[in-house]
């Protein structure tokens, strides 16, 4: 037998379990079949599982048929086989099941089974039961599909439970709520955010938890009225309830969906505070109601253990905030979202009334409002020092405005919103070297700084004065550019590594070269978001090799509005559908790269242009099948035109076809006539001749990344892509779509395509969902003019295949 | 002026203090006793002695090369503050915060850094322990099974049929599955 190992002969086990604390815990599950030690080791040792998580929270919304269909990864056999006591005795792998797995959970006091397909049953089991009902006290079952109302019954066993969360488990209703209060009475505290069938009704019967002492309500549209209202009699003590959350999660307000407001009824503060008198945080997000001038008064004076507020100030509030200002002072966290109406004086007088010192977060309903000038903006962060979340419009502010507030708030701000601001570079830099702690950055149009200075020299005698820069040329030569502006940045190395979520727009000024530098950058990114008048090839070929945690990815290419001067270097196309900027390198072949023309497709105006310069060009390959591209493509353009002009694509089938042949004998042949598209190599290649494209399929499919120096490259596959929205012509064209979309987003769930014109047919549409159908959850097309499908595909993706297909804001339906 | 040449003078007597150490194979090693407290057993074994002036201990666990290197590190992390004790480390950064120097000081072959987490452990200094563990708590994280059978030289002592039955068992592991650590912030 070979000898043991170093550390195994060298370290004994507490040492061992020293090291193993530090390794996260899926970690530690896989160092469980390194060796028979060890696995010992680790079954022995309870401490090191407390917390069992086997989530799929990096699914933005949880994954499709998570478990049906791939019977290895059922939450509920793993949970079988960790938890299992039997000894195996018959089987002959006796030896290997000495030790039954269930002791090591004996301590776990954490469960996160979030997006998971648990089915509660498990609860029941005897020896589930014994095990965790003395220890288990936080329980997560967030977006878990098979929690119902009835099954919550098995969670009586779990004696210990404190924390529940059930949020987003949509079939929970009112009748789920009572068996919880029946049978779980013990629960301290609620997390029912976001389901959609309880009502106040079944809220009130909670309160029979006599232990219950937080709630959150989050999202839950049916709760209108204030439950206690609807019953008049006063509860006969009052209740221990210390937190409650109503109203909106303002996280999950994403662009797309319009703000939802709660309003409310029967809105009584004196029987709130009657009723919980020992309310310590309140938060009432996004509820919009006439908040009577004496309410907030009565709220403060009747909950005298109140520490947090979060409310949605109005013209109307203000005034009432100022005269409660320093009970405000004496709050411990203040979060305000900022209704439409406010104007800056009103904000100043809050500010006056010094009523602000405990500003935590402070959010704007529309990014319109526009409330702060350069000084009340100093003001704001000299009294509230400790804001974590600041969104601001900057119409009224100054390009360096924003250099005191970072460094006032270096230590705290985590989410910036920036709204119309004009940042100079040093206000860039600033908040790339400043912010300690920034996680999320948004900031929509940007502009490159329209008052930079350069030197000049004038005059006779050769006196160097400063004078506004005012040509590009100047610009650029002097630091003043688009690219610098994004380069600072980036320039810090933590902030690069800390930034999760980034979203920019911009009309003018910026390209395609200079975006890419933030994905190179910013490894860690999981949501992007940008929002530019050019295409982004450099971007995406950034972003597949750079940021492997990528969840959510926005590109939204348009073009800038009529009013916007035309300082910008991108010339405006007076043409339909939206169309591309300069090119993104002055390359002789320019004519070749342009992704897209006003009357035809994408891919098929970008072969027949690479038809034609392979014919000019030295090197080029008069191959076969070239020239029949070139033929094949000149009829495609008159179909089209004809199309256009006929108005209506929709319902014509007749039209169909010679584009669907088309497309595929386009695919097909370049299929044949591509080089690398070898046979030997086991990864298909794709090719598009159009950088977009290329870009496109090299993002999907993405490229090889070597971990260390030593290491073998490792291919980076855009795995764990969840969400992608594509806005505006991206080069996106049925053969991407089919092949190397299908291919590679092998995690997709939501696909929003808009505006996605030339080159997209309802073939690669639905071939795309025929491969991914096992993942894809839904498929939002909108604008989408050569997509046209036509009730026998509609039928087959939104039942068979399970798909919400959504068209132009119709929903597909099911013919029965 | 006498209180303060009695202070200076105690003060003096301190830094000349210094502490003679034996190893297993008989090496003798003279150090401060500032330097040499920073191991609590020393400190302990100081203290029941009684008499603080050149005092002699032996270590019978700990070999001459390793109690050098365990006093280059005494040495260098003499000026530090008094750390704070961890009651539960945290799991996502901490293996991340080891300083340069100690990286370039543990920088050493697997050997030689297990006997120093011994001996770290057996002398009770919990920073160099701490340090120690981090590093080889860095040598796993993030690595498949093989690659840590590789970096310790572990051999696989399963037969391929328990292997495949555990491997089954540990399906949920998959790299789809798998947070970076970096996000597993919590």
């Amino acid at each position: 037998m070979a000898p043991a190992a170093l550390i195994d002969q060298l370290f004994p086990t507490e040492v061992l379990i020293a090291v193993f604390k530090l390794v996260d815990e899926r970690d530690r599950c896989r160092l469980c079949t390194v060796n028979q030690r060890w696995k010992r080791v680790l079954y022995n040792a309870p401490e090191l599982w407390k917390r069992l998580d086997l989530s799929n929270r990096c699914t933005l919304g949880g994954d499709k048929f998570i478990e049906h269909l791939d019977h290895i990864k059922n939450t509920n056999n793993l949970l079988s086989s960790l938890f299992s006591q039997q000894q195996q005795t018959s089987s002959p792998y006796a030896s290997l099941s000495q030790q039954p797995s269930v002791t090591r959970f004996s301590r776990i006091t954490r469960m996160d089974l979030s997006c998971t397909g648990i089915d509660i049953d498990f609860f029941s089991q005897s020896y589930v039961a014994y095990t965790l009902s003395t220890s288990l006290t936080h329980l997560i079952l967030s977006g878990c599909p098979l929690v119902t109302s009835g099954s919550l019954f098995n969670l009586k066993s779990l004696k210990s439970l404190t924390y529940l969360d059930i949020s987003h488990c949509d079939n929970v209703d009112d009748l789920g709520l009572e068996v919880l209060s029946f049978f779980v009475t013990w629960l301290q505290e609620l997390n029912l955010a976001y389901l959609f069938k309880i009502t106040e009704h079944g809220i009130k019967k909670l309160f029979r938890m006599v232990g219950l002492r937080a709630l959150n309500l989050l999202g839950c549209c049916r709760v209108k009225s204030y439950p206690w209202a609807i019953t008049n009699a006063v509860p006969k003590s009052p209740l221990q309830l210390r937190e409650l959350s109503i109203g909106e999660d303002s996280r999950i307000q994403t662009r797309g969906f319009w703000l939802l407001w709660c309003t409310w009824q029967h809105w009584d503060m004196k029987k709130l505070s009657d009723i919980c008198p020992f309310l310590e945080t309140i938060r009432l997000n996004m509820v919009l109601f006439d908040l009577p001038p004496q309410g907030l008064q009565i709220l403060l004076d009747e909950c005298k253990h109140l520490k947090t507020l979060c409310l949605v100030i109005e013209r109307n509030t203000i005034p009432t905030l100022c005269s409660v200002a320093e009970q405000l002072r004496n709050l411990k966290m203040l979060d305000l979202t900022v209704h439409i109406g406010v104007q800056g004086e009103q904000m100043e007088s809050l500010l006056a009334a010094n009523a602000l010192p405990k500003l935590k977060a402070l959010k704007f309903h529309s990014k319109h409002t526009d409330v702060f000038t350069d000084d009340s903006l100093k003001t704001l962060t000299t009294q509230a020092p400790s804001m974590e979340y600041l969104e601001l419009n900057g119409d009224n502010l100054d390009s360096s405005a924003m250099i005191p507030v970072v460094e006032r708030l270096s230590t705290t701000l985590q989410s910036l919103l920036l709204h119309h601001v004009k940042l100079s570079n040093n206000a860039m830099r600033a908040i790339a070297k400043k912010c300690k702690t920034l996680r999320d950055l948004t900031i929509s149009d940007l502009q490159v700084d329209v008052k930079g200075t350069v030197p000049q020299r004038c005059g006779v005698n050769g006196v160097t004065e400063r004078v506004l820069a005012t040509t590009e040329r100047e610009k650029y030569k002097h630091g003043l550019g688009a690219a610098n502006k994004l380069k600072w940045l980036v320039s810090d190395p933590s902030i690069c590594m800390r930034l999760k979520k980034i979203e920019l727009a911009s009309y003018t000024g910026f390209s395609d070269k200079d975006l890419a530098c933030i994905p190179t950058a910013c490894t860690n990114l999981q949501w992007v978001d940008f929002h530019f008048s050019f295409t982004f090839p450099k971007t995406l070929v950034a972003l597949s090799k750079h940021c492997p945690n990528l969840l959510y990815l926005r590109l939204f290419h348009s073009n800038p509005p009529a009013f916007y001067d035309a300082e910008s270097p991108t010339p405006s196309r007076a043409s339909v559908s939206a169309t591309s900027a300069t090119p993104t390198t002055g390359a002789p072949n320019a004519s070749q790269r342009r992704p897209s023309s006003a009357h035809s497709s994408a891919n098929r105006i970008a072969f027949l242009q690479a038809a034609q310069s392979a014919r000019l060009s030295t090197s080029s390959r008069t191959s076969p099948f070239m020239a029949s591209l070139y033929g094949d493509t000149s009829r495609v353009n008159v179909a089209s035109k004809r199309d256009r002009r006929r108005g209506s694509g929709r319902k014509s089938v007749s039209s169909d076809v010679p584009r669907v042949s088309i497309a595929q004998s386009v695919v097909e042949s370049s299929k044949k006539g591509n080089p690398a598209t070898a046979k030997g190599k086991s990864k298909a290649v794709y090719k598009c001749s159009s950088p977009e494209g290329q870009a496109l399929i090299s993002f999907s499919l993405g490229s090889e990344v070597k971990k260390n120096a030593s290491d073998v490259p490792v291919p980076l596959f855009n795995k764990k892509l969840r969400v992608l929205d594509l806005s505006g012509n991206h080069g996106l064209s049925d053969y991407i779509l089919s092949s190397a979309f299908a291919e590679g987003l092998t995690n997709l769930h939501t696909l929003f395509l808009e505006g996605c014109d030339d080159g997209l047919t309802e073939s690669g549409v639905v071939k795309f969902a025929e491969k991914r159908w096992k993942t894809l959850k839904r498929m939002h097309l909108r604008n989408c003019r050569g997509v046209a499908l036509n009730v026998v595909q509609e039928n087959f993706l939104s039942k068979s295949l399970e798909i919400d297909v959504v068209v132009d804001g119709g929903r597909v339906r099911n013919l029965d | 002026m006498r209180f303060i040449t009695l202070a200076w003078v105690i003060g003096q007597l301190a830094a000349a203090a210094t502490v003679r150490i034996t190893s297993s194979d008989n090496q003798e090693f003279t150090v401060p006793h500032d330097i040499a407290c920073q191991s609590q057993l020393i400190k302990n074994m100081i203290k029941d002695v009684g008499d603080a002036d050149k005092v002699s201990i032996s270590l019978p666990n700990v070999s001459g090369a390793i109690l050098r290197k365990v006093l280059e590190y005494a040495t260098m992390h003499k000026d530090d503050p008094p750390e704070v004790p961890e009651i539960e480390p945290k799991l996502s950064w901490s293996s991340n915060d080891i300083e340069d120097r100690d990286k370039q000081f543990l920088n050493l072959d697997q050997e030689t850094l297990f006997e120093i987490i011994l001996a770290a452990k057996y002398l009770d200094m919990k920073s160099l322990l701490g340090v120690g563990t981090k590093t080889v708590g860095n040598m796993i994280k993030g690595k498949t099974v093989e690659e840590v059978r590789a970096v310790f030289n572990i051999v696989k002592d399963y037969t391929p049929e328990e292997e495949e039955l555990i491997r089954k068992e540990k399906e949920w592991l998959e790299d789809h599955r798998r947070i970076n650590t970096n996000n597993n912030a919590e």
